[in-house]
């Protein structure tokens, strides 16, 4: 595994595609911190600086994914993640197959061997690859804001759900989650960590499902942009059939913008798509046995 | 003549004080789509003749979305707080800016998710509520 991670840092794309993946973070982080800045200077006008509508406008909605659609950065993140990565991943086993270099790596290691270790690598890899870039989100966020402590979020949440909470008016009972609210009830921190782990898994998902596929397709534009054409393709195929609720790009969404979303539509998705993956990289294996 | 003339004032004062008292409070429907990509779009436009918050009542947005609705003045400001999530058979309550009392306001409203689909929504819209 070190061998495989030596050969990624030499990659340039490795260092392209964090890059890249960052500056986009970047940019959400600005955007969002300015939209907090000026949505807070109106709540406190037209509010006349009640404290507990002020406690509900929290700069934890900023962070990357939990700003929604108005933030372009943040929606472009979550929309071309898996060829993002899928450039700095997807194609090891394609580029070493071209090479020659396979055979020789099938002379100092076994066959079993090589497939698990690029497996492995690549999986968690795109996982990091998917979740730093968010969590250096949150940081900037917070460090533009000058807020590090949501407890007072969080206590005005709870309220919100229990409905104890005096509001002059309803426009935040949006605010409450369907799926994991007692998270955001402990704290916008775990609430976050559970969907950005969530989005981690699902992204390394698409990224072995794309490095099996490889084994079988010979365009190497193709084999890099697979990850995000599978991606799309259930984007546009569950919005058609009516069931936008079980589509991945909806289920990492922490801002759950959905009615309908359930534990169980995640669950089955995720575990559907890592059988899926690991299926295809078993019969990519089985096909490849008689390289040599 | 002086009758003719009493019951002709009544009935002006009373069409000019009921059209007065219902300006603002009464329903402006709307029943449009959403745009694609989460643009956004005016549902209902009104006038806004006191302080009284605006009203949303809304009956349908299409499938599973929600949708995201605030209130601008006829400059395009933005003079509430934004209801986020907002669903079928969902009344929400804004509180809007002093500023945009005696001009006209608009509802505005976006899909909370990026869809390549439009969205029906239809509803009413309350600039005041007294």
């Amino acid at each position: 595994m070190l061998v495989e991670y030596k050969k990624l840092l030499k990659n340039k794309n490795f260092y392209l595609v964090f890059f890249t993946l960052v500056l986009i973070v970047i940019i959400a982080a600005f955007t969002g911190v300015y939209t907090h800045k000026e949505e807070y200077q109106l709540i406190q006008k037209i509010y006349e600086k009640d404290e507990n509508v002020l406690s509900l406008v929290s700069p934890h909605k900023q962070w990357v994914g939990f700003s929604g659609a108005s933030n372009l950065a943040s929606s472009l993140y979550y929309f071309i993640f898996p060829a993002l990565i899928s450039i700095a991943l997807v194609d090891s086993i394609f580029r070493e197959r071209i090479s020659g270099n396979q055979n020789y790596m099938f002379l100092r290691m076994s066959r079993k061997k090589y497939y698990t270790v690029k497996f492995v690598t690549t999986y968690i890899t795109a996982f990091l690859f998917f979740v730093l870039p968010l969590f250096l989100g949150i940081v900037l966020v917070n460090l533009l804001t000058n807020q590090w402590d949501y407890t007072t979020y969080a206590t005005s949440y709870k309220s919100l759900v229990e409905g104890t909470i005096i509001l002059p008016d309803n426009v935040f009972a949006g605010d409450i989650k369907v799926l994991f609210s007692d998270l955001l009830i402990m704290s916008p921190y775990v609430y976050i960590a559970f969907y950005y782990v969530l989005g981690g898994l699902f992204a390394s998902g698409y990224i072995c499902m794309g490095l099996a596929l490889s084994m079988f397709i010979k365009n190497h534009y193709l084999v890099i942009f697979m990850p995000q054409i599978i991606y799309i393709a259930c984007w546009g195929l569950l919005t058609v059939l009516g069931k936008p609720q079980w589509d991945p790009f909806n289920l990492i969404n922490p801002r759950q913008s959905l009615e309908q979303l359930s534990i169980t539509a995640i669950v089955v998705t995720l575990l559907l798509q890592h059988f899926i993956a690991f299926v295809i990289y078993s019969m990519g294996m089985r096909r490849n046995r008689d390289v040599l | 003549m002086k009758k003719k003339l009493a019951s002709t004032l009544c009935a002006v004062g009373l069409l000019v004080s009921a059209s007065l008292a219902s300006a603002g409070t009464s329903a402006i429907t709307y029943s449009k789509e959403l745009p694609i990509l989460s643009n956004n779009i005016y549902l209902a436009t009104g006038k806004k003749d006191d302080n009284s918050q605006s009203k949303v009542e809304n009956s349908v947005v299409g499938s599973t979305y929600t949708a995201n609705m605030w209130i601008v003045d006829a400059n395009g400001k933005k003079v509430s707080a934004t209801a986020t999530k907002v669903t079928d058979d969902d009344t929400r309550n804004f509180t809007v800016d002093q500023s945009a009392v005696g001009g006209n306001v608009n509802l505005a409203a976006e899909n909370d998710t990026v869809t390549y689909v439009k969205v029906e929504v239809s509803g009413k819209f309350y600039p005041d509520t007294k």
